[in-house]
């Protein structure tokens, strides 16, 4: 253990209020908006942030090439990773809360990827709309750090094969995080087929939420899995469109109490650009 | 598989160091600082534009500058004087902070004229040689075709290119001392054996993202279309 990791008593939970965040000088505020219609979320950042917040891009320093065999939105390398989140002005040891304007759609790609690797990194219940004083405009970068390269963890990684094992062994869950028409096949906006992996259940992310785009109290979050059919122990795997709002999900999972679970980055703009793949829709 | 021991960083030249240099952000060199976390040695690949901003940045981190890597002679990555532009490098370093600079055998002299260090700030190395920096080793990898004596380093799982290989393209091989046939030997040869999932770090940002794996790299990037040196003549032959 590094000798200067912060005592557990200062460890961030998935989430966090902004009052429990907005007066630590020591914490990096992360803007990762993203839309899907590929508004920039930078231009956005500049019209408005968290004072002292630095943007980070979606696209850009969380994710890879887009590829048909491996996504929109494939896991960079650990060394590519490494060195973004350096050149950002992230080191390894600064606490990071992240925030976007989606409810945590986007940012929690990112909070999901630093903890995977023991980085202090948490989502803001609430995103930009809950900061309760006045934002800053124009741009804002830190000086680059060193940034270690940490190797992914596999064990919280899976793989096409491994998301349609997951779906069809009766001793697995898998858990489709888009919304209900998107699983259902009635819509698909951007992906070639409509549907979803066979045997997985749909939790749409947006159900981790309440009517005022807070997160669920985490007894809440934990019935929502539990009805679902997860029990004890179970470590499912889940996947959205591109290994992005899962996340969402995957930080609620954690939040509950119920642990870490698996992402299956490449999710269905993947799956579904594989002729070979079935395709289920009800 | 990378060591938690292995210091690696890719500065932006206009972004990350030279920030006020205009010919820095438009040529987007990128610059590596590459070390040992444990004895605190490192080198700088490239040094170029602001190198006392590339020494702040080592000194803040706490690492002892060791030595130079030239991945070639061009000056946007060595400094000196060329077509008609002067760009600080080595030489100026070297006036900061006295180390060798490591180049092949075959750039030695073309370096020497570009930069005007002298012959005893060289450390002239054969295809294939390994340096320690620290204990981390760094494999010096012959790549001709840019320039006659162009090389790639590769370290722990990276493999810091230079202007042989870009995440999309290559470098140029219509300039003097450029040669297309050697470019396809070291792309489809010398770098054939470079495993998929080694992370290649060009010597330019010219693209959206500033690394991808060579798997991808190989998938994506055109110059790894061509499956003949005949085809790749027909692409890039003069």
């Amino acid at each position: 253990m590094d000798d200067d990791v912060r005592p557990m008593s200062e460890l961030l939970s998935p989430i966090v209020a902004v009052d429990d965040v907005a007066q630590r000088d020591d914490i990096i505020f992360c803007d990762v908006r993203w839309y899907l219609d590929r508004t920039p979320g930078r231009r956005k950042f500049h019209e408005g942030h968290i004072p002292g917040a630095i943007f980070v891009d979606l696209d850009e320093h969380l994710a890879t090439l887009p590829q048909k065999t491996r996504g929109r939105h494939p896991m960079p390398a650990a060394a590519s990773f490494a060195a973004s989140m350096g050149s950002l002005g992230i080191g390894h040891h600064d606490p990071v809360v992240a925030y976007d304007d989606s409810g945590g759609m986007s940012a929690g790609r990112l909070v999901w990827m630093l903890r995977i690797l023991g980085h202090q990194a948490a989502l803001l219940d609430g995103g930009l709309g809950a900061w309760p004083g006045e934002l800053e405009t124009g741009p804002r970068d830190r000086q680059g750090v060193d940034h270690p390269i940490r190797p992914w963890p596999n064990q919280l990684l899976a793989d096409t094969d491994e998301a349609a094992e997951a779906g069809m062994n009766p001793d697995r869950v898998l858990i489709d995080s888009r919304s209900p028409d998107r699983y259902f096949g009635d819509n698909e906006p951007v992906d070639p087929q409509a549907g979803h992996i066979p045997g997985a259940i749909n939790l749409p992310f947006g159900d981790n939420l309440t009517n005022d785009g807070r997160f669920c109290p985490p007894d809440e979050l934990r019935a929502r899995f539990e009805k679902a059919g997860l029990v004890e122990g179970d470590v499912p795997v889940m996947y959205c469109g591109s290994g992005v709002s899962a996340c969402h999900n995957l930080l609620a999972f954690e939040h509950a109490g119920l642990g870490q679970a698996l992402l299956y980055p490449g999710s269905w703009s993947q799956w579904s650009n594989d002729n070979d793949r079935p395709v289920e829709t009800s | 598989m990378t060591s938690d021991r292995f210091y690696f960083r890719q500065l932006l030249s206009g972004r990350d160091f030279a920030t006020e240099d205009s010919m820095a952000a438009q040529m987007a060199n990128f610059v590596y600082l590459i070390g040992d976390r444990n004895t605190r040695d490192a080198v700088v690949v490239d040094p170029a534009y602001g190198v006392a901003d590339i020494l702040d940045i080592l000194d803040r981190d706490d690492m002892n500058l060791s030595g130079v890597l030239a991945s070639h002679y061009h000056s946007d990555h060595v400094g000196g004087s060329m077509m008609g532009h002067t760009i600080e490098g080595v030489r100026e370093l070297l006036e900061l902070r006295g180390t060798k600079i490591h180049v092949q055998a075959e750039e030695a002299e073309m370096v020497k004229k570009v930069t005007e260090v002298s012959d005893g700030d060289l450390q002239v190395h054969s295809p294939g040689d390994q340096i320690l920096v620290g204990d981390i080793a760094i494999d010096l990898l012959h790549t001709p075709g840019h320039t006659p004596g162009s090389q790639c380093f590769l370290v722990e799982g990276t493999l810091v290119a230079g202007d042989t290989l870009f995440l999309e393209g290559c470098g140029r091989t219509d300039l003097p001392g450029s040669d297309p046939a050697a470019m396809y030997h070291s792309l489809h040869h010398t770098l054939a054996n470079i495993p998929d999932d080694t992370v290649l770090f060009p010597g330019h940002r010219y693209s959206f993202h500033s690394s991808a794996t060579m798997g991808m790299t190989r998938e994506m990037n055109y110059v790894f279309k061509p499956d003949s040196e005949e085809q790749w003549m027909m692409m890039f032959g003069q």
